[in-house]
């Protein structure tokens, strides 16, 4: 349970009334799975670990929020996009993982 | 946990997803986190979506998935989903072949517009399928076909 800093790279810019928001989590995730070799099947058989929660919040307010999975790729990518939004607005970005380690990066629209 | 984490409150769909687990015996160590471990844990698409969206009856249409036809690196398939439905309170991210088929799921409230795109590990040729979930609680449904030539499941 730690604070990994410095884990997040995060773009957020305006234009034409749409905000978009790139976000990176510097991260290496452990499927834990291997693949049996009698039945060529995945199952997990050590110890996972991967992003569990992402949630992006703007000018204090909360406008999305993920829940994810040994799915993700490493260095786990999301971008979306909010209605309006304009330089100076704040954004935040913020996750944990399965075991409880955490980040969270806030950075204006357009910086 | 960060106990804001949740925009929308999924009321008896939620309740009924926390009921599934406590009476499976899967009481995890997320029991009181919102993270649908149930709905992450199926092998099985189909319940994988009932346990997610609490509904399994989905419309195809209004939702687009773009990704690429050939992934030669299964690892890292990039994803985005778009809609053109008003008022999308969610979208969730399914592989009917991977071993968990539920990927990721996102709430949005309603600053957000709906979209969101993300990279995916894929550990056979298959289906993405994107399901969308609107204020009214009706579930719409899209698919790419995604041919990968090595698979992103080790590790």
């Amino acid at each position: 349970m730690e604070r990994k800093q410095g884990s997040i790279r995060m773009r957020a810019r305006a234009s034409a009334g749409v905000t978009k928001i790139e976000t990176l989590i510097e991260y290496k995730i452990v499927t834990g799975m291997v693949k049996d070799k009698l039945t060529g099947q995945f199952e997990v058989k050590k110890p996972q670990r991967f992003v569990k929660t992402i949630t992006v919040s703007l000018n204090g307010k909360q406008i999305f929020a993920g829940d994810l999975s040994i799915g993700s790729s490493n260095d786990p990518f999301l971008a979306l996009k909010v209605k309006g939004g304009k330089d100076g607005d704040m954004v935040k970005v913020h996750w944990e993982d399965n075991q409880g380690n955490w980040d969270e990066l806030t950075r204006a629209v357009g910086a | 946990m960060d106990s804001r984490r949740r925009i929308v409150l999924k009321g008896a769909a939620s309740l009924g997803t926390l009921g599934f687990a406590l009476g499976a015996g899967l009481v995890p160590e997320t029991a009181l986190a919102a993270w649908p471990a149930s709905a992450f844990r199926t092998h099985d698409q189909k319940q994988a979506i009932t346990l997610a969206e609490g509904a399994s009856a989905i419309e195809m249409g209004h939702v687009t998935v773009t990704a690429p036809e050939i992934a030669e690196n299964g690892g890292a398939v990039p994803v985005s989903v778009e809609s053109d439905l008003p008022g999308v309170v969610a979208i969730s991210l399914f592989a009917e072949k991977n071993p968990f088929p539920l990927n990721s799921e996102y709430e949005l409230a309603e600053e957000a517009m709906p979209f969101v795109a993300t990279r995916i590990r894929l550990s056979e040729t298959q289906h993405v399928m994107a399901v969308v979930k609107t204020a009214a609680g009706k579930l719409y449904g899209g698919k790419a076909l995604v041919k990968v030539t090595i698979g992103g499941c080790g590790g």
